[in-house]
């Protein structure tokens, strides 16, 4: 996976939601949100993701987070080393990030791309247009690399607004997490 | 960390062996052409996740026998890492197959759920703390009736999405 060791994007490719916004038009609907500007971190913004990370760190590992390993996986995506982190950068630093590693399933030698943290800080949800962009960063990051791409994202049950925004971006869920429920839960069989 | 080691004699899943190695794998190359998932299998790197239960290296994995030497089902289980967490650990299940042919009324399905179950239900005891055991559905083919199934007993934590597959 020489080829891979480092994941380098090319100079950062347009995406257009020309086509969104005819379909929203032809069907009567409101169009799509103006997509945002997505950077690639650098080893520069280390730092400032770190913290954006652990800022939002409930979100991620329902608080399990530790700074050694986050400080670990940031630094890999900052430099590019077997993964690369989109930002939205905004006047007061970032506000959104979405960062992509490589991984070999279980059964495999063969890598695919795994999206670890896609996360909007809550004061730019209500604006939108951030979670949309990066999503949409990721799905032509992937054709370009021609690797699939992997994304399972939490969420209790299918409805949420961000299931249901995967759900636009990349069509049909391929499967669902699960928990075992604790041994003292009634019994199933 | 091993896991621990626990047979059950009214169960008909039994813990796997070194000796059962290479059944495992059948089982699972049987797996894999039932709910193919796209990037190619490596004989290698599914032969170290057997071992890891089969030499107790981090996981247990559990099987039920067949006719003539081979294997019905089994469930797979591995002590796993969360990318996020240098300290924290989970269990997860790598697979729970039973061949089609062992499906019907055999309630296998349901002897390897229970086993995994009663495994967590141990290793949490052994710990003395909680700990999440996860697994994933995905499937190219009837995923609404496997996920109806597997999610008996289990709570839904997210869903997959997958581009670009092969």
């Amino acid at each position: 996976m020489s080829e891979l060791r480092k994941v380098v994007p090319p100079p950062a490719v347009i995406i257009t939601d020309a086509a969104e916004n005819a379909d929203a038009m032809a069907k009567g609907r409101r169009p799509p949100r103006p997509l945002t500007p997505i950077d690639v971190a650098t080893p520069d913004d280390a730092l400032d993701l770190f913290y954006f990370l652990r800022y939002l760190r409930w979100e991620i590992g329902d608080g399990l987070v530790d700074d050694e390993a986050m400080r670990l996986m940031v630094a890999r995506m900052a430099n590019r080393d077997e993964g690369v982190a989109f930002l939205v950068r905004g006047p007061g630093g970032i506000e959104a990030s979405l960062g992509i590693a490589l991984e070999r399933p279980w059964w495999s030698t063969t890598h695919n791309l795994r999206v670890m943290w896609s996360i909007v800080a809550p004061e730019f949800r209500a604006r939108g247009g951030h979670a949309r962009s990066l999503l949409l960063r990721a799905l032509e990051f992937s054709n370009r690399v021609g690797r699939p791409l992997v994304h399972a994202e939490l969420a209790d049950e299918m409805e949420t607004p961000k299931i249901r925004l995967c759900h636009r971006v990349y069509k049909n869920p391929v499967g669902v997490l699960f928990r075992h429920e604790p041994d003292n839960a009634p019994s199933p069989v | 960390m091993p896991l621990l080691p626990s047979d059950n004699p009214t169960s008909p899943v039994r813990i796997a062996r070194r000796a059962d190695e290479n059944a495992l794998f059948a089982l699972l190359v049987a797996l894999s052409e039932d709910n193919p998932l796209g990037l190619p299998w490596d004989e290698d790197a599914v032969r170290a996740h057997i071992r890891l239960g089969t030499e107790g290296k981090g996981g247990l994995h559990g099987v039920i026998d067949g006719r003539n030497g081979e294997l019905a089902g089994s469930v797979g289980i591995i002590l796993s890492s969360f990318w996020f967490s240098s300290r924290e650990r989970f269990l997860s299940q790598l697979w729970c197959f039973v061949r089609p042919e062992y499906r019907r009324g055999t309630g296998y399905g349901d002897a390897l759920r229970r086993w995994a179950r009663e495994r967590h239900a141990e290793f949490e005891s052994a710990l003395g703390r909680p700990i999440p055991f996860d697994f994933s559905v995905m499937s190219r083919r009837r995923l609404p009736d496997k996920i109806r199934w597997f999610g008996r007993g289990a709570i839904q934590i997210g869903a997959v999405f997958l581009v670009n597959r092969t």
